[in-house]
């Protein structure tokens, strides 16, 4: 034992630890970015926001190669000829689906009423599938404070949990840590979702705290109540794929239902920030 | 090391940061995300030593953390504990042998997702633990298994210079000492 305390590289390393650890549960509650954080984020914002751009492309460039059929192949083939062309025509083609899906963002967002807002690119995601966490290019040099709401143009996305100099970070609403007081549009019954883990790319919501007898079925169409000061109501959250019900052989059951978020998490690149709306300040 | 080592080095990083946090999220390989950072780390940790690997790993830890998590520090232990113990086969092992940096990216992976897992369950994530060992973090440890080998291979052939140096070294300290 005496040994193992002598050992100096091993207590450092097990100090650091310690001290990561620590500062992983201190970062995990509401704080603010510290200057240090800002000043990296910042640094490496328009790095983050060329490579976030750059990989559409790669993407694309590699699922032609490998969804192709042999026919497709010998076209492949002939168009690396016309190589030149074919770049412009993709970054034509980029620029054209940038626009139509910021022109459908603008749109949605107009349609929900008189709200400020900040457009922005998804530039990187956090690692793994614990936590569904990811950064965008716009902070407090466009007005994002933290506990803004980010929607997308196929609805609610989550909120800003971070904010740098020229970047934020956004925690969706499918993470473990996010709770969104939502409405069933149809019978205007309110309750909680909460983020559902899933080890899969299935991310799911789960719909919490609904009046007792709640009237509810597979379709169900979920939005946001606008109870909470974060969220204004009536953005879209999602649809009830499942609903669960108390029943004697499971008595302790708290979850109504089950949601499928509207926004396809894995293919998220812009959205939007409300930074504040006509009659609220911000 | 000399300044062309570390530009190798943070290029190196440079993309292992990109692959894991835009390319590997945007490609859909069934939900599971190999770890570029940790196979860039078990490989360097074989080949710079225990201390220098635990400092890669710190730095390259934080930087991926400040950069896109909610918490900071938890990529930080998984990569450091990585460096460290990818350290100890220093110079122990033939630098052709692909079985030591597979290994270590292995137990590193493993580590990693044990850390982040209860993390996440303390953060109030509900799951089946054999169900996620099973569904997740054993192929996400494979496929960082597959990554660190032509990782291992290429870091290897670009440090190749520095690592015959440095054995020279030793092999002189070594002379030098036994002859007084």
């Amino acid at each position: 034992m005496r040994k193992i305390f002598k050992n100096k590289p091993l207590m450092i390393m097990l100090a650091a630890v310690l001290l990561l650890g620590a500062l992983a549960f201190a970062t995990s509650a509401d704080r603010s970015v510290t200057w240090i954080e800002s000043a990296a984020g910042s640094v490496a914002q328009p790095v983050q926001t060329f490579a976030a751009k750059a990989s559409n492309a790669i993407i694309a460039f590699f699922q032609r190669v490998f969804k192709t059929t042999d026919a497709d192949k010998e076209l492949e083939q002939l168009k690396v000829r016309l190589a030149r062309f074919e770049a412009a025509e993709a970054e034509n083609e980029r620029l054209r689906a940038e626009n139509e899906r910021l022109k459908e963002l603008l749109n949605y967002v107009e349609t929900l009423g008189d709200y400020e807002y900040v457009t922005a690119s998804v530039i990187g995601n956090n690692q793994g599938v614990w936590f569904e966490t990811f950064t965008i290019n716009a902070g407090r040099n466009k007005g994002i404070e933290k506990d803004m709401c980010v929607i997308s143009s196929a609805g609610l996305v989550g909120r800003v949990s971070d904010v740098g100099a020229t970047w934020s970070k956004v925690t969706s609403i499918i993470d473990v840590s996010s709770e969104v007081s939502v409405m069933v549009e149809r019978t205007r019954d309110v309750g909680i979702a909460h983020g559902l883990f899933s080890a899969t790319d299935a991310r799911k919501i789960e719909l919490y705290y609904l009046p007792s007898g709640y009237d509810l079925v597979p379709g169900d169409i979920v939005v946001t109540s606008g109870m909470s000061d974060i969220f204004p109501k009536g953005i879209l959250v999602g649809t009830v794929s499942e609903v669960e019900r108390q029943t004697a052989d499971n008595p302790s059951l708290t979850r109504n239902a089950i949601i499928v978020p509207a926004v396809d998490f894995g293919h998220l690149e812009e959205v939007v920030v409300i930074v504040g709306s006509a009659g609220r300040e911000n | 090391m000399k300044r062309f080592s570390l530009a190798f080095l943070a290029a190196a990083a440079l993309a292992a940061l990109y692959l894991d946090s835009v390319f590997f999220p945007k490609v859909n390989l069934g939900g599971i995300r190999p770890d570029a950072l940790l196979a860039l780390v078990a490989a360097m940790s074989l080949l710079m030593g225990s201390t220098k690997g635990a400092v890669l790993g710190l730095a390259l830890g934080l930087v991926a953390d400040v950069l896109y998590a909610r918490m900071v520090g938890l990529t930080a232990i998984g990569c450091m504990v990585c460096g460290a113990a990818g350290g100890f086969f220093y110079q122990k092992y033939y630098a052709d042998n692909l079985v030591f940096p597979a290994l270590i990216a292995a137990a590193g992976a493993l580590f990693k997702e044990h850390v982040m897992a209860l993390a996440a369950r303390l953060s109030g994530a509900d799951f089946s633990y054999f169900h996620v060992l099973g569904s997740y973090i054993l192929p996400c440890m494979l496929m960082t298994v597959a990554l660190s080998i032509p990782v291992h291979a290429l870091m290897k052939r670009l440090y190749a210079g520095q690592i015959r140096t440095e054995k020279r070294a030793m092999r002189d300290r070594a002379e030098t000492g036994g002859a007084s």
